[in-house]
């Protein structure tokens, strides 16, 4: 990606001030990654990409609340997409449920060491602390803030009850913010 | 950490990682609009998760995406027009307004609202109107203030019946981090049910719409509300935060008497 972080929080400074070529370059950045995230979570391509058109419109009239000392401007935006998409899958259950075949398919394997190389050094704390946990709890986590699997779906993928799914999520999350506080 | 505090903070967690089924999602989203300590724990969680996104791959929608924004841009998000000869009028006339206190009762019994005790109560504030508009005022727009006494936000709101293009801002509302303000409009032809006219920009920014879909003698006679929300609106399609709202007054009538 061309732009760097300054360049996107400039960007984003100036679609605050209703700049439209600002937000059309924003866009431009930034639509590959955004989409990336909601269709892995949405699966249809469809549903997905009206999905992207709200989280852009949200970006458009909330730019202004865009604090860059808390994220960066992709992380904050990427956040703002997940966050819609995860709605939309909720809200669209039983319908976008993905199925068991799906599932398979999207686990998402550990970051190669190119990406690891790329990593922030929150994003490589975090994949410190999800490798503390066990490989089932960790792909879980994985499963489902990257790809929207509800317990349901874990339930079914791990061969473990619906209750049992919600007590190793719940204790693995506790164990996650314990090892990211350390 | 204590075990309230934990309940809390697994919730936030649990919300977060996407593990709530609907309706525990939407209770979530209503919750953290009053609940100032799971609203951090979210945000919190938030910034902890956030990262597993960079590893995410990219991939391209379709062409026609950027096109279709921008055309929901145009038809209502705009800010800019009215931006400039708007600001002036609004700084010389927000010291001087009269105090209706009224329609509280009405706003609470249309809106369904009964449940929400946090609710801020509401006051009708009507700003005279030659302090308003600089000018002879075109006798199709109507304006309204929505306050709450002296405390913060304020929104001014005005409406030109004629193309049906309304504009309204916050007056010294500042930003609430991770809460935007919703507008509502409240009519018996509505079905008496408050609508969402969509998120106001943030900051001290006009946002425009034009309601092209509503009369004018319906625009005339509705309510409008301004609610605050989770970032990105209310999740129930009602409003669930503190809200404020306002009648419209005409601009023409030296009374500044309620339409």
């Amino acid at each position: 990606m061309a732009e760097t972080p300054e360049s996107l929080a400039a960007l984003l400074a100036s679609v605050a001030d209703g700049d439209r070529s600002a937000f059309k370059s924003l866009y431009e950045a930034t639509h590959l990654k955004l989409f990336g995230v909601i269709v892995r979570i949405l699966q249809r391509r469809s549903v997905a990409e009206e999905t992207l058109q709200d989280v852009y419109l949200r970006v458009w009239n909330n730019a202004g609340a865009f604090d860059p000392s808390r994220a960066s401007a992709i992380t904050w935006m990427a956040t703002i997409a997940r966050n819609r998409a995860i709605d939309e899958a909720r809200r669209r259950t039983p319908r976008l449920a993905v199925d068991d075949g799906e599932l398979e398919r999207v686990v998402d394997p550990q970051p190669s060491p190119a990406q690891a190389a790329e990593q922030s050094e929150e994003a490589a704390r975090l994949t410190e602390c999800l490798d503390g946990l066990d490989n089932d709890q960790a792909a879980m986590v994985r499963l489902a803030y990257l790809d929207g699997a509800t317990r349901e779906m874990l339930s079914s993928r791990f061969g473990l009850p619906v209750s049992t799914v919600k007590t190793q999520l719940r204790r693995s999350l506790l164990r996650l913010r314990a090892c990211l506080e350390a | 950490m204590a075990g309230e505090d934990d309940s809390i903070d697994l919730l936030a967690a649990e919300y977060v990682l996407g593990t709530l089924d609907a309706a525990e999602r939407t209770a979530v989203a209503d919750r953290r609009v009053h609940d100032a300590a799971l609203d951090r724990a979210i945000r919190a969680w938030d910034d902890r998760l956030a990262p597993l996104l960079e590893g995410v791959g990219d991939a391209a929608p379709g062409a026609g995406v950027l096109a279709a924004v921008m055309a929901k841009i145009d038809d209502g998000a705009a800010p800019k027009p009215l931006r400039a000869e708007a600001r002036r009028p609004l700084v010389s006339g927000s010291s001087e307004v009269l105090v209706l206190r009224r329609r509280v009762g009405r706003w609470r019994a249309i809106a369904g609202l009964a449940v929400a005790a946090s609710v801020v109560l509401a006051a009708v504030v009507a700003v005279k109107p030659s302090l308003i508009v600089p000018a002879p005022a075109p006798p199709d727009t109507y304006v309204a203030v929505f306050n709450d006494g002296d405390a913060r936000p304020s929104f001014l709101l005005s409406i030109d019946l004629t193309t049906r293009q309304m504009s309204i801002r916050p007056i010294g509302a500042g930003r609430q981090p991770g809460k935007d303000y919703e507008l509502w409009i409240v009519s018996e032809d509505l079905g008496g049910a408050p609508r969402s006219l969509g998120l106001l920009n943030p900051a001290e920014q006009w946002t425009t719409r034009r309601l092209s879909d509503l009369t004018p003698g319906l625009l005339r006679r509705a309510t409008f509300g301004v609610s605050l929300e989770p970032v990105g609106g209310s999740p129930t399609g009602r409003p669930t935060g503190p809200a404020l709202h306002g009648t419209l007054l005409p601009v023409d009538n030296d009374s500044g008497g309620e339409k």
